[in-house]
Protein backbone atom coordinates (compact mmCIF):
# COMPACT_ATOMS: atom_id res chain seq x y z
CA UNK A 1 0.00 0.00 0.00
CA UNK A 2 3.08 2.52 0.23
CA UNK A 3 2.63 2.98 -3.46
CA UNK A 4 -0.81 4.24 -3.21
CA UNK A 5 0.45 6.44 -0.69
CA UNK A 6 3.51 7.49 -2.40
CA UNK A 7 1.33 8.68 -5.65
CA UNK A 8 -0.73 10.45 -3.39
CA UNK A 9 2.08 12.54 -1.63
CA UNK A 10 3.90 13.02 -5.58
CA UNK A 11 0.46 13.99 -6.81
CA UNK A 12 -0.22 16.65 -3.47
CA UNK A 13 3.23 17.99 -4.18
CA UNK A 14 3.28 18.47 -8.28
CA UNK A 15 -0.15 19.82 -7.90
CA UNK A 16 1.29 22.70 -5.36
CA UNK A 17 3.93 23.37 -7.71
CA UNK A 18 1.83 23.61 -10.56
CA UNK A 19 -0.43 25.81 -8.62
CA UNK A 20 2.63 28.19 -7.69
CA UNK A 21 4.34 28.43 -11.22
CA UNK A 22 1.15 28.42 -13.58
CA UNK A 23 -0.86 30.13 -11.03
CA UNK A 24 -3.83 27.98 -11.78
CA UNK A 25 -6.38 27.17 -8.53
CA UNK A 26 -5.07 24.32 -6.32
CA UNK A 27 -8.14 22.66 -6.41
CA UNK A 28 -7.93 22.60 -9.70
CA UNK A 29 -4.69 21.35 -9.86
CA UNK A 30 -5.58 18.58 -7.44
CA UNK A 31 -8.25 17.34 -9.93
CA UNK A 32 -5.64 17.20 -12.71
CA UNK A 33 -3.41 13.89 -13.11
CA UNK A 34 -0.93 15.17 -15.07
CA UNK A 35 0.05 17.45 -11.78
CA UNK A 36 1.95 14.70 -10.47
CA UNK A 37 4.51 15.30 -13.48
CA UNK A 38 5.50 18.49 -11.52
CA UNK A 39 6.69 16.66 -8.36
CA UNK A 40 8.30 14.05 -10.77
CA UNK A 41 10.24 16.75 -13.25
CA UNK A 42 11.79 18.68 -9.45
CA UNK A 43 12.65 15.47 -8.01
CA UNK A 44 14.36 14.44 -11.12
CA UNK A 45 16.06 17.84 -11.45
CA UNK A 46 17.15 17.38 -7.70
CA UNK A 47 18.38 13.92 -8.22
CA UNK A 48 21.29 15.10 -10.97
CA UNK A 49 22.17 17.26 -8.32
CA UNK A 50 23.43 21.18 -9.01
CA UNK A 51 23.05 20.86 -13.01
CA UNK A 52 19.58 19.61 -12.76
CA UNK A 53 18.47 21.35 -9.90
CA UNK A 54 19.44 24.44 -11.79
CA UNK A 55 18.15 23.15 -15.01
CA UNK A 56 14.65 22.16 -13.53
CA UNK A 57 14.53 25.54 -11.52
CA UNK A 58 15.55 27.68 -14.66
CA UNK A 59 12.36 25.67 -16.70
CA UNK A 60 10.12 26.25 -14.00
CA UNK A 61 11.14 30.18 -13.53
CA UNK A 62 10.49 30.20 -17.87
CA UNK A 63 6.81 28.55 -17.66
CA UNK A 64 6.05 31.19 -14.98
CA UNK A 65 7.09 34.06 -17.25
CA UNK A 66 5.13 32.30 -19.69
CA UNK A 67 2.26 31.67 -18.17
CA UNK A 68 2.79 35.71 -16.65
CA UNK A 69 2.59 36.62 -20.55
CA UNK A 70 -0.43 34.59 -21.76
CA UNK A 71 -3.14 35.96 -22.46
CA UNK A 72 -5.13 32.89 -22.26
CA UNK A 73 -6.03 31.34 -18.97
CA UNK A 74 -5.66 27.57 -18.60
CA UNK A 75 -7.82 27.54 -15.51
CA UNK A 76 -10.70 27.77 -17.49
CA UNK A 77 -9.36 24.65 -19.76
CA UNK A 78 -8.30 22.51 -16.92
CA UNK A 79 -11.96 22.27 -15.73
CA UNK A 80 -13.90 20.98 -18.25
CA UNK A 81 -11.18 17.86 -18.26
CA UNK A 82 -12.37 15.56 -15.09
CA UNK A 83 -15.87 13.69 -15.34
CA UNK A 84 -17.46 11.18 -13.65
CA UNK A 85 -16.50 9.15 -16.66
CA UNK A 86 -13.02 10.17 -17.03
CA UNK A 87 -12.67 8.93 -13.23
CA UNK A 88 -14.61 5.57 -14.16
CA UNK A 89 -11.59 4.79 -17.20
CA UNK A 90 -9.17 5.76 -15.02
CA UNK A 91 -10.70 3.16 -11.66
CA UNK A 92 -11.22 0.78 -14.73
CA UNK A 93 -7.49 1.28 -15.89
CA UNK A 94 -6.20 1.12 -12.63
CA UNK A 95 -7.86 -2.51 -11.73
CA UNK A 96 -6.58 -3.80 -15.16
CA UNK A 97 -3.21 -3.29 -14.64
CA UNK A 98 -3.46 -3.87 -10.74
CA UNK A 99 -4.92 -7.07 -10.46
CA UNK A 100 -2.08 -9.35 -10.61
CA UNK A 101 0.05 -11.01 -8.72
CA UNK A 102 2.87 -8.30 -7.34
CA UNK A 103 5.79 -9.78 -8.97
CA UNK A 104 8.08 -9.25 -11.83
CA UNK A 105 8.19 -11.81 -14.27
CA UNK A 106 9.73 -10.39 -17.10
CA UNK A 107 13.11 -10.20 -18.51
CA UNK A 108 13.58 -6.64 -18.41
CA UNK A 109 11.10 -5.87 -15.50
CA UNK A 110 13.61 -7.12 -13.38
CA UNK A 111 16.44 -5.69 -14.54
CA UNK A 112 15.00 -2.04 -14.27
CA UNK A 113 13.52 -2.63 -11.09
CA UNK A 114 16.67 -3.62 -9.94
CA UNK A 115 17.69 0.14 -10.94
CA UNK A 116 15.02 0.83 -8.74
CA UNK A 117 16.18 -1.38 -6.19
CA UNK A 118 19.46 0.66 -5.80
CA UNK A 119 17.80 3.94 -5.05
CA UNK A 120 16.27 3.17 -2.16
CA UNK A 121 20.10 3.33 -1.18
CA UNK A 122 19.60 6.63 -0.86
CA UNK A 123 18.04 9.83 -2.93
CA UNK A 124 19.91 10.63 -5.97
CA UNK A 125 21.70 7.25 -5.79
CA UNK A 126 20.11 5.48 -8.44
CA UNK A 127 21.36 8.70 -11.19
CA UNK A 128 24.70 8.82 -9.26
CA UNK A 129 25.54 5.24 -9.72
CA UNK A 130 23.76 5.07 -13.11
CA UNK A 131 26.59 7.89 -13.98
CA UNK A 132 29.36 5.33 -12.48
CA UNK A 133 30.70 3.32 -15.64
CA UNK A 134 32.23 1.00 -12.39
CA UNK A 135 29.06 0.32 -11.16
CA UNK A 136 28.11 -1.53 -14.20
CA UNK A 137 24.48 -0.89 -13.56
CA UNK A 138 22.40 -2.58 -16.57
CA UNK A 139 21.38 -0.81 -19.41
CA UNK A 140 24.30 1.44 -19.02
CA UNK A 141 23.93 4.93 -19.97
CA UNK A 142 19.76 5.08 -20.38
CA UNK A 143 18.07 7.91 -18.74
CA UNK A 144 17.72 7.09 -14.75
CA UNK A 145 14.05 8.88 -14.24
CA UNK A 146 11.72 5.74 -14.51
CA UNK A 147 13.41 3.17 -12.16
CA UNK A 148 13.96 6.17 -9.30
CA UNK A 149 10.35 7.62 -10.03
CA UNK A 150 9.33 3.77 -9.17
CA UNK A 151 11.32 4.07 -5.67
CA UNK A 152 10.46 7.58 -5.12
CA UNK A 153 6.80 6.57 -5.02
CA UNK A 154 7.43 3.83 -2.81
CA UNK A 155 9.28 6.18 -0.39
CA UNK A 156 12.18 3.82 -1.24
CA UNK A 157 11.37 1.17 0.36
CA UNK A 158 13.04 -2.24 -0.76
CA UNK A 159 10.20 -4.49 -1.49
CA UNK A 160 9.78 -6.03 -5.22
CA UNK A 161 5.93 -6.21 -4.27
CA UNK A 162 6.08 -2.35 -3.90
CA UNK A 163 7.96 -1.57 -6.72
CA UNK A 164 5.99 -3.19 -8.97
CA UNK A 165 2.92 -1.47 -7.73
CA UNK A 166 5.07 1.90 -8.23
CA UNK A 167 5.51 0.67 -11.71
CA UNK A 168 1.87 -0.16 -11.91
CA UNK A 169 0.89 3.46 -10.51
CA UNK A 170 3.66 4.84 -13.49
CA UNK A 171 1.56 3.11 -15.82
CA UNK A 172 -1.85 4.07 -14.76
CA UNK A 173 -0.76 7.72 -14.45
CA UNK A 174 0.91 7.90 -17.98
CA UNK A 175 -2.55 6.37 -18.92
CA UNK A 176 -4.44 8.92 -17.26
CA UNK A 177 -2.79 12.14 -18.37
CA UNK A 178 -3.15 11.08 -21.63
CA UNK A 179 -7.25 10.20 -21.12
CA UNK A 180 -7.05 13.59 -19.09
CA UNK A 181 -5.70 15.17 -22.66
CA UNK A 182 -7.67 13.68 -24.91
CA UNK A 183 -11.13 13.52 -23.20
CA UNK A 184 -12.82 16.04 -25.31
CA UNK A 185 -12.47 13.87 -28.24
CA UNK A 186 -12.63 10.07 -26.52
CA UNK A 187 -16.56 11.41 -25.39
CA UNK A 188 -17.63 11.63 -28.85
CA UNK A 189 -16.24 8.19 -29.61
CA UNK A 190 -18.24 5.34 -29.90
CA UNK A 191 -17.64 2.32 -27.59
CA UNK A 192 -17.87 -0.09 -30.35
CA UNK A 193 -14.06 0.96 -31.37
CA UNK A 194 -12.79 1.50 -28.21
CA UNK A 195 -13.34 -1.67 -27.43
CA UNK A 196 -11.83 -3.16 -30.25
CA UNK A 197 -9.22 -0.84 -30.15
CA UNK A 198 -8.42 -1.81 -26.58
CA UNK A 199 -8.64 -5.49 -27.38
CA UNK A 200 -5.30 -5.53 -28.65
CA UNK A 201 -3.78 -8.68 -27.45
CA UNK A 202 0.21 -7.71 -26.96
CA UNK A 203 -1.16 -4.52 -25.17
CA UNK A 204 -2.84 -6.61 -22.80
CA UNK A 205 0.29 -8.08 -21.64
CA UNK A 206 2.04 -4.95 -21.69
CA UNK A 207 0.16 -2.59 -19.43
CA UNK A 208 0.43 -5.80 -16.68
CA UNK A 209 3.42 -5.53 -16.67
CA UNK A 210 6.60 -3.01 -14.98
CA UNK A 211 7.57 -2.80 -19.18
CA UNK A 212 8.27 1.29 -20.07
CA UNK A 213 7.08 0.66 -23.68
CA UNK A 214 3.24 1.54 -23.00
CA UNK A 215 3.96 4.81 -20.39
CA UNK A 216 6.13 5.96 -22.78
CA UNK A 217 3.85 5.84 -25.34
CA UNK A 218 1.02 7.48 -23.94
CA UNK A 219 3.35 10.28 -22.92
CA UNK A 220 4.07 11.40 -26.35
CA UNK A 221 -0.27 10.72 -26.67
CA UNK A 222 -1.06 13.20 -23.71
CA UNK A 223 2.34 15.41 -24.37
CA UNK A 224 0.38 16.02 -28.08
CA UNK A 225 -2.99 16.22 -26.32
CA UNK A 226 -2.13 18.89 -24.27
CA UNK A 227 -0.71 21.07 -26.93
CA UNK A 228 -3.77 20.91 -29.01
CA UNK A 229 -5.74 22.19 -25.57
CA UNK A 230 -3.11 24.86 -25.40
CA UNK A 231 -1.74 23.49 -22.37
CA UNK A 232 1.44 23.80 -23.50
CA UNK A 233 3.41 23.92 -20.26
CA UNK A 234 1.72 21.16 -19.25
CA UNK A 235 2.86 19.64 -22.13
CA UNK A 236 6.29 20.81 -21.81
CA UNK A 237 6.56 19.01 -18.48
CA UNK A 238 5.54 16.13 -19.71
CA UNK A 239 8.09 15.79 -22.55
CA UNK A 240 10.96 16.53 -19.56
CA UNK A 241 9.42 13.28 -18.46
CA UNK A 242 9.07 11.23 -21.36
CA UNK A 243 12.83 12.25 -22.43
CA UNK A 244 13.90 11.27 -18.40
CA UNK A 245 12.33 8.15 -18.75
CA UNK A 246 13.53 6.26 -21.90
CA UNK A 247 15.78 8.09 -25.05
CA UNK A 248 12.70 7.15 -27.66
CA UNK A 249 10.69 9.56 -25.68
CA UNK A 250 12.75 12.15 -27.71
CA UNK A 251 11.20 10.58 -30.86
CA UNK A 252 7.95 10.78 -29.37
CA UNK A 253 8.29 14.88 -28.31
CA UNK A 254 9.50 15.62 -31.44
CA UNK A 255 6.81 14.32 -33.40
CA UNK A 256 3.91 15.54 -31.15
CA UNK A 257 5.38 19.31 -31.24
CA UNK A 258 5.74 19.12 -34.86
CA UNK A 259 2.11 17.42 -35.14
CA UNK A 260 1.04 19.90 -33.10
CA UNK A 261 2.58 22.95 -35.05
CA UNK A 262 1.11 21.21 -38.66
CA UNK A 263 -1.98 20.84 -37.31
CA UNK A 264 -2.84 23.93 -35.47
CA UNK A 265 -4.23 27.40 -37.22
CA UNK A 266 -2.85 29.69 -36.63
CA UNK A 267 0.24 27.54 -36.61
CA UNK A 268 2.15 28.95 -33.84
CA UNK A 269 6.15 28.86 -32.68
CA UNK A 270 4.90 28.18 -29.34
CA UNK A 271 3.94 24.37 -30.39
CA UNK A 272 8.25 23.97 -30.08
CA UNK A 273 8.49 24.45 -26.79
CA UNK A 274 8.27 20.74 -25.39
CA UNK A 275 10.27 19.64 -28.09
CA UNK A 276 12.78 22.22 -27.04
CA UNK A 277 12.52 20.86 -22.89
CA UNK A 278 12.75 17.30 -24.46
CA UNK A 279 15.63 17.78 -26.23
CA UNK A 280 17.11 19.91 -23.34
CA UNK A 281 16.11 16.90 -21.16
CA UNK A 282 18.25 14.17 -23.34
CA UNK A 283 20.91 16.55 -24.26
CA UNK A 284 21.97 17.22 -20.47
CA UNK A 285 21.34 13.42 -19.21
CA UNK A 286 23.65 12.47 -22.75
CA UNK A 287 26.26 15.02 -21.51
CA UNK A 288 26.72 13.94 -17.97
CA UNK A 289 26.74 10.63 -18.70
CA UNK A 290 29.28 11.94 -21.01
CA UNK A 291 31.20 13.71 -18.70
CA UNK A 292 31.52 10.87 -16.29
CA UNK A 293 32.97 8.14 -19.36
CA UNK A 294 29.27 6.49 -19.63
CA UNK A 295 28.76 4.82 -22.89
CA UNK A 296 24.91 3.82 -24.24
CA UNK A 297 26.15 1.65 -26.35
CA UNK A 298 22.70 0.39 -27.70
CA UNK A 299 21.91 4.18 -28.56
CA UNK A 300 24.94 5.47 -29.90
CA UNK A 301 24.24 6.92 -33.12
CA UNK A 302 26.22 7.22 -36.57
CA UNK A 303 26.13 7.37 -40.26
CA UNK A 304 22.91 5.26 -41.37
CA UNK A 305 23.81 1.70 -42.64
CA UNK A 306 21.34 1.95 -45.54
CA UNK A 307 21.62 -2.25 -46.04
CA UNK A 308 20.32 -2.72 -43.62
CA UNK A 309 16.63 -0.95 -44.35
CA UNK A 310 15.27 -3.46 -46.33
CA UNK A 311 15.76 -5.83 -43.43
CA UNK A 312 14.30 -3.58 -40.68
CA UNK A 313 11.48 -2.67 -43.18
CA UNK A 314 10.49 -6.80 -43.82
CA UNK A 315 11.13 -7.14 -39.60
CA UNK A 316 8.79 -4.38 -39.01
CA UNK A 317 6.12 -5.64 -41.82
CA UNK A 318 6.43 -9.23 -40.08
CA UNK A 319 6.01 -8.06 -36.54
CA UNK A 320 3.14 -5.54 -36.73
CA UNK A 321 0.52 -8.81 -38.57
CA UNK A 322 2.04 -10.82 -36.79
CA UNK A 323 -1.62 -12.39 -35.86
CA UNK A 324 -1.62 -13.60 -32.24
CA UNK A 325 -0.03 -10.44 -30.52
CA UNK A 326 -1.66 -7.76 -32.90
CA UNK A 327 -4.59 -9.53 -34.60
CA UNK A 328 -5.52 -6.55 -37.82
CA UNK A 329 -4.98 -3.63 -35.18
CA UNK A 330 -1.90 -2.53 -37.60
CA UNK A 331 -3.35 -3.32 -41.02
CA UNK A 332 -6.60 -0.87 -39.89
CA UNK A 333 -4.38 1.89 -38.69
CA UNK A 334 -2.42 1.95 -41.83
CA UNK A 335 -5.39 1.84 -43.71
CA UNK A 336 -6.71 4.69 -41.61
CA UNK A 337 -3.37 6.84 -41.66
CA UNK A 338 -3.48 6.63 -45.54
CA UNK A 339 -7.00 7.35 -46.08
CA UNK A 340 -7.03 10.97 -44.44
CA UNK A 341 -10.51 12.61 -46.31
CA UNK A 342 -12.51 14.79 -43.74
CA UNK A 343 -10.65 13.79 -40.68
CA UNK A 344 -10.81 16.55 -37.93
CA UNK A 345 -7.93 18.68 -36.98
CA UNK A 346 -7.43 15.92 -33.86
CA UNK A 347 -6.94 13.25 -36.28
CA UNK A 348 -4.69 15.34 -38.23
CA UNK A 349 -2.12 15.59 -35.78
CA UNK A 350 -2.34 12.34 -34.74
CA UNK A 351 -1.70 11.20 -38.31
CA UNK A 352 1.73 13.57 -38.13
CA UNK A 353 2.32 12.52 -35.07
CA UNK A 354 2.27 8.79 -35.53
CA UNK A 355 4.27 9.05 -39.34
CA UNK A 356 6.91 11.42 -37.81
CA UNK A 357 7.83 9.26 -34.29
CA UNK A 358 8.05 6.02 -36.84
CA UNK A 359 10.16 7.97 -39.61
CA UNK A 360 12.30 8.97 -36.66
CA UNK A 361 12.34 5.42 -35.00
CA UNK A 362 13.06 4.22 -37.75
CA UNK A 363 16.32 6.39 -38.79
CA UNK A 364 17.77 5.99 -35.65
CA UNK A 365 17.46 2.50 -36.04
CA UNK A 366 19.33 2.63 -39.36
CA UNK A 367 21.56 5.04 -37.64
CA UNK A 368 21.67 2.98 -34.29
CA UNK A 369 24.56 0.20 -33.27
CA UNK A 370 25.04 -3.29 -34.62
CA UNK A 371 23.23 -4.37 -31.49
CA UNK A 372 19.98 -2.46 -31.81
CA UNK A 373 19.88 -3.79 -35.33
CA UNK A 374 20.46 -7.59 -33.75
CA UNK A 375 17.91 -6.77 -31.49
CA UNK A 376 15.46 -6.09 -33.73
CA UNK A 377 16.02 -9.40 -36.13
CA UNK A 378 15.96 -11.49 -32.80
CA UNK A 379 12.45 -10.25 -31.92
CA UNK A 380 13.19 -8.77 -28.77
CA UNK A 381 12.80 -5.05 -30.36
CA UNK A 382 9.90 -4.04 -32.84
CA UNK A 383 7.02 -5.02 -31.34
CA UNK A 384 7.93 -3.21 -28.12
CA UNK A 385 8.85 -0.16 -30.93
CA UNK A 386 4.96 -0.98 -31.96
CA UNK A 387 3.54 -0.59 -28.69
CA UNK A 388 5.27 2.47 -28.05
CA UNK A 389 3.09 3.76 -31.41
CA UNK A 390 0.36 2.05 -30.18
CA UNK A 391 -1.33 5.01 -28.41
CA UNK A 392 -1.18 7.13 -31.27
CA UNK A 393 -2.53 4.60 -33.46
CA UNK A 394 -5.07 3.63 -31.15
CA UNK A 395 -6.31 6.84 -31.06
CA UNK A 396 -6.41 7.98 -34.20
CA UNK A 397 -8.28 4.92 -35.52
CA UNK A 398 -10.66 5.71 -32.44
CA UNK A 399 -11.03 9.43 -33.75
CA UNK A 400 -11.29 9.22 -37.19
CA UNK A 401 -13.65 6.03 -37.51
CA UNK A 402 -15.89 7.76 -35.27
CA UNK A 403 -16.06 11.15 -36.78
CA UNK A 404 -16.41 9.71 -40.04
CA UNK A 405 -19.06 7.47 -39.05
CA UNK A 406 -20.60 10.42 -37.32
CA UNK A 407 -20.40 12.53 -40.27
CA UNK A 408 -22.07 9.98 -42.26
CA UNK A 409 -24.95 9.72 -40.42
CA UNK A 410 -25.55 13.93 -39.88
CA UNK A 411 -25.20 13.58 -44.44
CA UNK A 412 -27.98 11.42 -44.58
CA UNK A 413 -31.10 12.75 -45.66
CA UNK A 414 -34.20 12.54 -43.64
CA UNK A 415 -37.02 10.36 -44.12
CA UNK B 1 -7.58 -24.65 -29.66
CA UNK B 2 -6.89 -25.38 -33.11
CA UNK B 3 -5.56 -22.81 -35.74
CA UNK B 4 -5.53 -25.03 -38.27
CA UNK B 5 -5.98 -22.38 -40.96
CA UNK B 6 -2.34 -20.93 -39.57
CA UNK B 7 -0.55 -24.35 -40.31
CA UNK B 8 1.24 -25.51 -37.09
CA UNK B 9 0.19 -24.64 -33.68
CA UNK B 10 1.54 -21.48 -32.60
CA UNK B 11 4.78 -22.04 -30.05
CA UNK B 12 2.57 -21.01 -26.66
CA UNK B 13 4.85 -19.55 -24.11
CA UNK B 14 3.62 -22.44 -21.32
CA UNK B 15 6.17 -22.55 -18.95
CA UNK B 16 7.45 -19.61 -16.57
CA UNK B 17 11.05 -19.62 -17.93
CA UNK B 18 9.97 -18.67 -21.49
CA UNK B 19 7.34 -16.52 -19.80
CA UNK B 20 10.57 -14.70 -18.52
CA UNK B 21 12.59 -14.85 -21.69
CA UNK B 22 10.32 -13.91 -24.15
CA UNK B 23 6.57 -13.13 -22.25
CA UNK B 24 6.64 -9.23 -23.06
CA UNK B 25 8.70 -9.31 -26.70
CA UNK B 26 5.28 -10.75 -28.45
CA UNK B 27 1.78 -12.74 -27.26
CA UNK B 28 3.82 -16.37 -28.81
CA UNK B 29 7.33 -16.89 -29.80
CA UNK B 30 6.36 -16.42 -33.66
CA UNK B 31 8.91 -13.09 -33.01
CA UNK B 32 11.62 -15.35 -32.04
CA UNK B 33 11.24 -17.87 -34.91
CA UNK B 34 11.08 -15.31 -37.43
CA UNK B 35 7.41 -15.92 -38.02
CA UNK B 36 6.82 -19.00 -39.25
CA UNK B 37 3.26 -18.25 -40.10
CA UNK B 38 4.24 -15.04 -42.13
CA UNK B 39 2.74 -15.48 -45.26
CA UNK B 40 -0.62 -15.92 -44.55
CA UNK B 41 -0.57 -13.10 -41.71
CA UNK B 42 0.49 -10.57 -44.38
CA UNK B 43 -1.68 -11.79 -46.94
CA UNK B 44 -4.38 -11.25 -44.25
CA UNK B 45 -3.26 -8.08 -43.22
CA UNK B 46 -3.14 -6.95 -46.95
CA UNK B 47 -6.48 -7.40 -47.45
CA UNK B 48 -8.04 -5.87 -44.46
CA UNK B 49 -5.61 -2.87 -45.24
CA UNK B 50 -7.52 -2.88 -48.83
CA UNK B 51 -11.53 -3.63 -47.27
CA UNK B 52 -10.67 -0.71 -44.90
CA UNK B 53 -9.35 1.69 -47.43
CA UNK B 54 -12.13 0.81 -49.96
CA UNK B 55 -15.08 1.19 -47.23
CA UNK B 56 -14.04 4.27 -45.85
CA UNK B 57 -13.97 5.76 -49.17
CA UNK B 58 -17.28 4.10 -51.04
CA UNK B 59 -19.15 3.69 -47.59
CA UNK B 60 -17.75 5.85 -45.30
CA UNK B 61 -21.33 4.65 -42.41
CA UNK B 62 -20.40 1.06 -42.51
CA UNK B 63 -16.70 1.77 -41.58
CA UNK B 64 -17.20 2.17 -38.10
CA UNK B 65 -19.46 -1.30 -37.51
CA UNK B 66 -17.41 -3.31 -39.68
CA UNK B 67 -13.76 -2.08 -38.69
CA UNK B 68 -14.53 -2.56 -35.16
CA UNK B 69 -16.13 -5.89 -35.68
CA UNK B 70 -12.98 -6.99 -37.90
CA UNK B 71 -10.89 -5.60 -35.31
CA UNK B 72 -12.69 -8.19 -32.43
CA UNK B 73 -12.76 -11.17 -34.11
CA UNK B 74 -9.06 -10.63 -35.11
CA UNK B 75 -7.72 -10.18 -31.24
CA UNK B 76 -9.72 -13.33 -30.11
CA UNK B 77 -7.05 -15.91 -31.03
CA UNK B 78 -4.35 -13.88 -29.31
CA UNK B 79 -6.58 -13.48 -26.25
CA UNK B 80 -6.92 -16.77 -25.72
CA UNK B 81 -2.98 -16.95 -25.82
CA UNK B 82 -3.38 -13.84 -23.19
CA UNK B 83 -6.28 -15.35 -20.96
CA UNK B 84 -5.94 -18.71 -21.01
CA UNK B 85 -3.18 -20.34 -22.95
CA UNK B 86 0.01 -18.63 -21.55
CA UNK B 87 2.37 -19.57 -18.38
CA UNK B 88 1.58 -15.74 -17.50
CA UNK B 89 -2.90 -16.26 -18.03
CA UNK B 90 -4.31 -15.10 -14.89
CA UNK B 91 -5.21 -18.52 -13.46
CA UNK B 92 -1.46 -19.59 -14.15
CA UNK B 93 0.10 -16.31 -13.23
CA UNK B 94 0.41 -17.17 -9.64
CA UNK B 95 1.98 -19.71 -10.47
CA UNK B 96 4.96 -18.01 -11.92
CA UNK B 97 4.97 -15.32 -9.80
CA UNK B 98 5.41 -17.90 -7.15
CA UNK B 99 8.21 -19.49 -8.60
CA UNK B 100 10.40 -16.26 -9.46
CA UNK B 101 9.59 -14.89 -5.77
CA UNK B 102 10.66 -18.40 -4.88
CA UNK B 103 13.90 -17.94 -6.96
CA UNK B 104 14.82 -14.35 -5.69
CA UNK B 105 14.36 -15.91 -2.26
CA UNK B 106 17.10 -18.66 -2.60
CA UNK B 107 19.26 -15.71 -4.13
CA UNK B 108 19.02 -13.68 -1.80
CA UNK B 109 19.45 -15.95 1.38
CA UNK B 110 23.05 -16.47 -0.50
CA UNK B 111 23.47 -13.15 -1.41
CA UNK B 112 21.95 -10.61 0.74
CA UNK B 113 21.93 -7.42 -0.62
CA UNK B 114 23.97 -4.54 -0.25
CA UNK B 115 26.03 -6.75 1.78
CA UNK B 116 29.23 -6.55 0.12
CA UNK B 117 29.01 -9.34 -3.07
CA UNK B 118 30.81 -9.86 -6.57
CA UNK B 119 29.09 -11.76 -9.19
CA UNK B 120 32.25 -13.27 -10.43
CA UNK B 121 29.84 -15.62 -13.27
CA UNK B 122 26.34 -15.34 -14.44
CA UNK B 123 24.99 -17.15 -17.35
CA UNK B 124 22.92 -14.72 -19.84
CA UNK B 125 19.89 -16.06 -19.50
CA UNK B 126 16.38 -16.98 -17.91
CA UNK B 127 18.36 -16.43 -14.34
CA UNK B 128 20.37 -13.24 -15.82
CA UNK B 129 17.48 -10.52 -14.30
CA UNK B 130 17.01 -12.46 -12.13
CA UNK B 131 21.08 -12.04 -10.83
CA UNK B 132 20.43 -8.89 -11.48
CA UNK B 133 17.66 -7.87 -9.65
CA UNK B 134 19.37 -9.97 -6.62
CA UNK B 135 22.58 -7.79 -7.00
CA UNK B 136 21.80 -4.72 -9.01
CA UNK B 137 25.43 -3.36 -8.76
CA UNK B 138 28.35 -5.53 -9.74
CA UNK B 139 32.02 -3.66 -9.02
CA UNK B 140 30.98 -1.38 -6.60
CA UNK B 141 31.58 -4.03 -4.03
CA UNK B 142 34.87 -5.41 -5.02
CA UNK B 143 36.48 -5.55 -1.78
CA UNK B 144 38.68 -8.27 -0.09
CA UNK B 145 36.02 -9.11 1.88
CA UNK B 146 32.80 -9.37 -0.82
CA UNK B 147 31.62 -12.90 -1.02
CA UNK B 148 31.76 -14.36 -4.30
CA UNK B 149 28.58 -15.31 -6.11
CA UNK B 150 28.60 -17.40 -9.08
CA UNK B 151 24.91 -18.74 -11.12
CA UNK B 152 24.07 -21.01 -13.81
CA UNK B 153 21.70 -22.36 -15.31
CA UNK B 154 18.42 -21.73 -17.45
CA UNK B 155 15.51 -23.10 -14.84
CA UNK B 156 14.20 -20.77 -12.00
CA UNK B 157 14.50 -23.53 -9.78
CA UNK B 158 17.70 -22.45 -8.08
CA UNK B 159 19.83 -24.17 -5.15
CA UNK B 160 22.64 -22.56 -3.52
CA UNK B 161 25.75 -24.24 -2.06
CA UNK B 162 27.36 -23.42 1.38
CA UNK B 163 31.14 -22.38 0.69
CA UNK B 164 34.29 -23.62 1.74
CA UNK B 165 36.36 -20.68 3.22
CA UNK B 166 37.12 -18.38 -0.07
CA UNK B 167 34.86 -20.18 -2.38
CA UNK B 168 32.42 -18.46 -3.89
CA UNK B 169 28.60 -19.51 -3.28
CA UNK B 170 27.44 -21.23 -6.44
CA UNK B 171 23.78 -20.88 -7.26
CA UNK B 172 22.57 -23.82 -9.89
CA UNK B 173 19.80 -24.60 -11.76
CA UNK B 174 19.34 -28.44 -11.50
CA UNK B 175 19.90 -29.66 -15.58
Amino acid sequence: MIAFFGLLLMHVVGASIRALVLGEPWHQTLRAPSSAWFGVVTLYGASLGFVGLAAVLALMAALRIARTKSQSSQGSKLQETPSRGFWWFVAGFAVVTLARPWVAIYWDELVWLAKARVETLGFGTGAHLALDPDARLLPMGYPPLWPSTVSWLTLQHDALEAQVVGAALIMVLCAASAAEAWWHSLRSTAVATIVAVLATPLIWVHARSAYLDLPVGLLGLAVLGHLLSGRIAVATVMAVVACGFKDEGLAHVLAAALAGWLASSPRSPRMAVPALAGIATAALWRALAAWHGVINVDHALSWPVWRSLPTLATSFALHATDFFSWGVFWAVAAAVLVTPSGSPQSAKALRWALAVNMLLSFAALASGSEQVRAFAENGTLLNRLLVQWWPLAAALVMVSLSHRAGEAATARPPR
Amino acid sequence: MSFSAMGDQPAVLDTAESIVIDGANGVTRASRQGFPDASWAVGVAIVVAVIVVAIRRVRPALALPIIAAGLSLACLPGLVQVFFERADAPLRRPNVAGVVRSTLAVLAASAPWPAPIEVVHEDDDVLFPLGRYAVPVRALWQQPEARQLVIRGNRLQLSCSTPAQGQPVTCEAPK
